[in-house]
């Protein structure tokens, strides 16, 4: 099995003007083989969102950067913003959490879905249409047509994010990159857009690297669970073996502290480690 | 590997804390503003006084700054005129100020009915240019500094009333407010002794930004004759006047008006920028 | 569309009722029209009351008022005391001049104002600060300074342009229009690449321009799709109110350079007292803020959805 996804050691780290640098990432250590899924859980600030556009090689402004980060095989620390832009459009696709935000107000649903095809790809907008519309319906937004012409205000917080799953799907990625999708989202919507997300995975064997601070939908939705605490990864297992017998004392504790069903959808606890538990 | 991003632009930089531009702009308020007050000591002609044998002439040991078309000492006029152009729009702003903030406190305490009508009301007098509504008062009063004091005073009501308004009205919904209303306090004395203060900083940057407008509005009126007088000096009426040695290639009166009104004018706006980032309003 | 036929509805009440006040203020005003109109010439009092009745200065003011306004609305502006002349025509002879210069003035702004601002807004050098130090010196700079600077430089010192008058057709007009135009429209177009600047700079942060930068694509092409067309928004307000101050700015440029348009025109009856001429000029004035304001509203439709599908 390849792997799509590679970070060794990875640092990034912010020059502050008085005090010592930030470091957002202390060497984060992770692979993300292809067709599997993998979770990343923490708690919020943990460097998660960080961890994920550093696939992207979107990287803060400012920032100092070591280590390697190999997206099927090409390096992404230190590359041409040539190279980059090939990564971006090709192998890999970002969902990003709040999709009221990250989808632009005043351009319409249809030409959100058909931009990476007809400036990346060079299809007719015609075409692009076309494949828009069948993007729609595979994600479950019916009257597909119309939706097209629609401005993203005039969407439901769980239909925008669909476009954006639809969005992501569109120029056939290997990779598949989910921060947080559902957070932003109320519960009911919440299952909805998890199920659909899931379902477009498995049919199209993509890799992805799921971002979530739930545990549990981690354990249920991924091969393996990676927990982040501290721009550090503590702990990479199956998600089978790290929910049934976790071997850090961060993940016994958040498995330990972790919320009561009803409160799944709030935040995880904030668990207090001292420096030496760490690795 | 290890990669820099670039770093990011920072464009508060040139304008920061102890950037040698604002000490710069400082000092030329300062002097200015000093020079306008001491204008009869510091002069060393009688700035009306006409010698018709030295008209025109280039900066000498004498006149140090020339003279102009009737031969009168264009340093000793600058400073003169300094008065005019430096006092006459911190008149402007005063007055617009505590007119803009009794207009917005009462827009804000009100609220309702007579809050929509002074909303209205300013966004009316918004969409016309101060130098028309100062145009029109100078029509009613005749030519003259008072009147374009009062015209550009007016003018300026609009601008502070609608800041301040929005920025009262933020205030009055805070907690604090509701528990000196429950302690008795009066309106006026909440508004005087709370609100008024806590939006200070508001007030004060709104006001050096426009002193700045008001400064070039000011001397273009005097520019175009309807301000200060002849024979007073002010500097927008020593551009004008010096207009016609600057198309035989005399140019020292205009150009030395000109620079000092940029000057002052510019200081001040950086001043202001400077002041409108430190209480980030 | 009913939203702006509603703007437009408003607009012209405030129309109403500016002009409204415009005469009130300059009926109550002080100076007396017969003393303008004679100048240093005497006259009986019965010539002066001839004149009077001839003028209808005695009559009641809502009867004047109402007159004045039918007058108005047939064309009929009246006529200038000093000039004795119908002041309709006054203003209809010297409003190409003054359009062709705010016209021009517009587009320079517009352009200037704009693919500065957008290039200081997307560059991470000293662009930026060179931008910020430029436009401050513009709009600390006086209109009349500019202009008096420009006609010693290109005039008098390089004599590349002519300095005063307003040429004789259409291609001599433009030329005679290069400097005044320039002096116009600097400070406004420092203030609209000061807007479009931070604007651009806001809108480079926003989340959807990252979601465009994960797509692949290429900084020219997010900064066109994705960043200057949501930056246009604030940006129309700006062009739009500098539009309208430009008339205010043209009642200086005119005098300076010896341009006939409307705006000297305002200057001169208002330093003759002049009070029909100036009534006429300033309604000319009122209805091009409100003509400004309502096409801003209608750009404001075509450019933000939100607005366009909002009830
Ligand atoms: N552009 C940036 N500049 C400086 N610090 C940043 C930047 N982006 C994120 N951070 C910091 O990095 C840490 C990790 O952020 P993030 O990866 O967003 O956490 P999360 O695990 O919640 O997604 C946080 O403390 C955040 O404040
Ligand atoms: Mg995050």
């Amino acid at each position: 099995m390849s792997r799509a996804v590679e970070i060794n050691d990875l640092k990034i780290s912010i020059p502050q003007r008085r005090e010592d640098e930030k470091e957002l990432l202390r060497g984060v250590n992770l692979q993300l083989q292809s067709g599997e899924s993998l979770a990343l859980v923490g708690e919020s600030g943990s460097g998660k969102s960080i961890t994920a556009r550093s696939i992207l090689g979107m990287f803060p402004r400012g920032a100092k950067v070591s280590g390697s980060v190999k997206v099927d095989g090409t390096e992404i620390v230190g590359a041409s913003s040539r190279e980059l832009r090939r990564v971006r459009r090709s192998g890999v696709a970002m969902i990003f959490q709040d999709p009221r935000a990250h989808i632009n107000p005043v351009r319409t649903v249809g030409h959100f879905l058909t931009e990476t095809l007809i400036v990346s790809s060079g299809w007719s907008r015609k075409d692009a249409e076309e494949c828009a519309a069948q993007l729609l319906r595979d994600v479950g937004i019916p009257n597909a047509k119309e939706r097209l012409n629609q401005y993203p205000h005039q969407l439901s917080g769980g239909l925008l994010q669909r476009v954006m799953i639809a969005g992501a799907l569109a120029d056939e990625p290997a990779i598949l990159l989910a921060d947080e999708p559902t957070t932003a989202l109320d519960v009911t919507t919440q299952e909805e857009v998890m199920a659909i997300l899931m379902e477009m995975r498995q049919e199209k064997g993509l890799a992805m690297l799921f971002i979530t601070h739930d545990l549990e939908l981690a354990a249920a939705t991924c091969d393996h669970t990676a927990v982040m605490y501290k721009g550090r990864v503590l702990e990479v297992n199956t998600s089978k073996e790290l929910h049934d017998s976790p071997e850090h004392p961060y993940t016994v504790q958040l498995l330990a502290a972790r919320p009561s069903v009803a409160e799944r959808r709030h935040r995880l606890p904030v668990v207090d480690m001292s420096e030496e538990q760490l690795p | 590997m290890t990669a820099v991003v670039a770093a990011p632009n920072n464009p508060v930089a040139i304008f920061g804390r102890f950037s040698p531009v604002v000490v710069v702009s400082v000092l030329i308020i300062v002097v200015f503003t000093t020079a306008a007050i001491l204008a009869p000591w510091i002069a060393t002609h009688n700035p009306n006084e006409p010698d018709l044998l030295n008209t025109q002439s280039a900066p000498t040991g004498t006149n140090w700054l020339g003279t102009d078309n009737l031969g009168r000492d264009l340093f000793s006029r600058m400073v003169h005129g300094a008065r005019s152009t430096i006092f006459g729009p911190v008149l402007v702003i005063t007055v617009a100020t505590t007119l803009g903030v009794s207009i917005a406190m009462v827009a804000a305490w009100c609220g309702g009915i007579v809050d929509q009508i002074i909303a209205r009301f300013i966004d009316v007098m918004f969409s016309v240019p101060t130098i028309i509504v100062a145009l029109i008062v100078v029509m009613l009063t005749g030519a003259g500094l008072t009147g374009v004091v009062i015209g550009l005073s007016i003018a300026y009501v609009p601008y502070y009333a609608r800041l301040i308004r929005s920025a009262a009205m933020k205030e009055r919904s805070l907690p604090y407010v509701d528990a000196l209303w429950l302690e008795g306090r009066s309106g006026l004395w909440i508004v005087c002794r709370h609100i008024i203060p806590n939006i200070s900083p508001l007030i004060l940057t709104q006001s050096i930004a426009s002193l700045g407008l008001a400064i070039i509005d000011i001397t273009a009126l005097s520019f175009l004759g309807l301000g200060v007088q002849s024979p007073d000096s002010d500097w927008g009426v020593m551009v004008r006047n010096g207009i016609d040695g600057l198309l035989s290639g005399r140019p020292y009166e205009s150009l030395f008006a000109g620079l000092a009104i940029v000057l002052f004018a510019g200081s001040v706006n950086v001043l202001g920028n400077h002041l409108s980032r430190r209480f980030e309003v | 569309m009913r939203r702006i036929l509603l703007r437009i509805l408003l607009l012209l009440v405030v129309l109403f009722f500016s002009v409204f006040l415009v005469y009130t203020l300059l009926y109550l005003a002080p100076g007396d029209p017969i003393g303008a109109l004679l100048g240093p010439q005497s006259a009986t009092p019965g010539q002066v009351q001839l004149l009077r009745e001839q003028y209808g200065l005695d009559d009641p003011f809502f009867e004047r008022f109402s007159g004045w306004l039918w007058g108005v609305l047939q064309g009929d502006l009246g006529r200038s005391m000093v000039y004795q002349q119908s002041v309709f025509n006054m203003i209809l002879a010297r409003v190409p001049t003054t359009l062709l210069l705010v016209g021009l003035s517009t587009l320079f702004i517009v352009i200037i104002g704009f693919t500065w601002g957008t290039r200081a807004g997307i560059s991470r050098g000293a662009w930026s600060n060179v931008h910020l130090a430029i436009s401050t010196v513009l709009l600390s700079t006086p209109v009349f300074i500019t202009s008096v600077g420009l006609i010693y430089l290109f005039a008098v010192v390089l004599g590349w342009f002519p300095a005063f008058g307003s040429g004789s057709d259409l291609i001599t007009g433009i030329w005679h229009m290069v400097l005044p135009v320039i002096a116009l429209s600097l400070p406004a177009a420092a203030y609209l690449s000061r807007i479009t600047y931070s604007s651009v700079r806001g809108e480079l942060n926003r989340e959807h321009v990252e979601t465009a930068e994960s797509r692949g694509f290429s900084r020219g092409y997010i900064i066109r799709t994705h960043v200057v067309r949501n930056a246009l928004i604030p940006m129309v307000t700006v062009a739009g109110n500098s539009a309208v101050t430009l008339v205010a700015g043209s009642a200086i440029i005119e005098t300076i350079f010896a341009l006939d348009g409307v705006g000297s025109l305002l200057v001169r009856a208002i330093l003759q007292s002049d009070f029909a001429l100036a009534q006429g000029i300033l309604l000319f004035i009122a209805v091009f803020i409100v003509l400004v304001n309502a096409f801003v509203d209608t750009l404001y439709f075509v450019l933000d959805p939100r607005i366009r599908r909002a009830r």
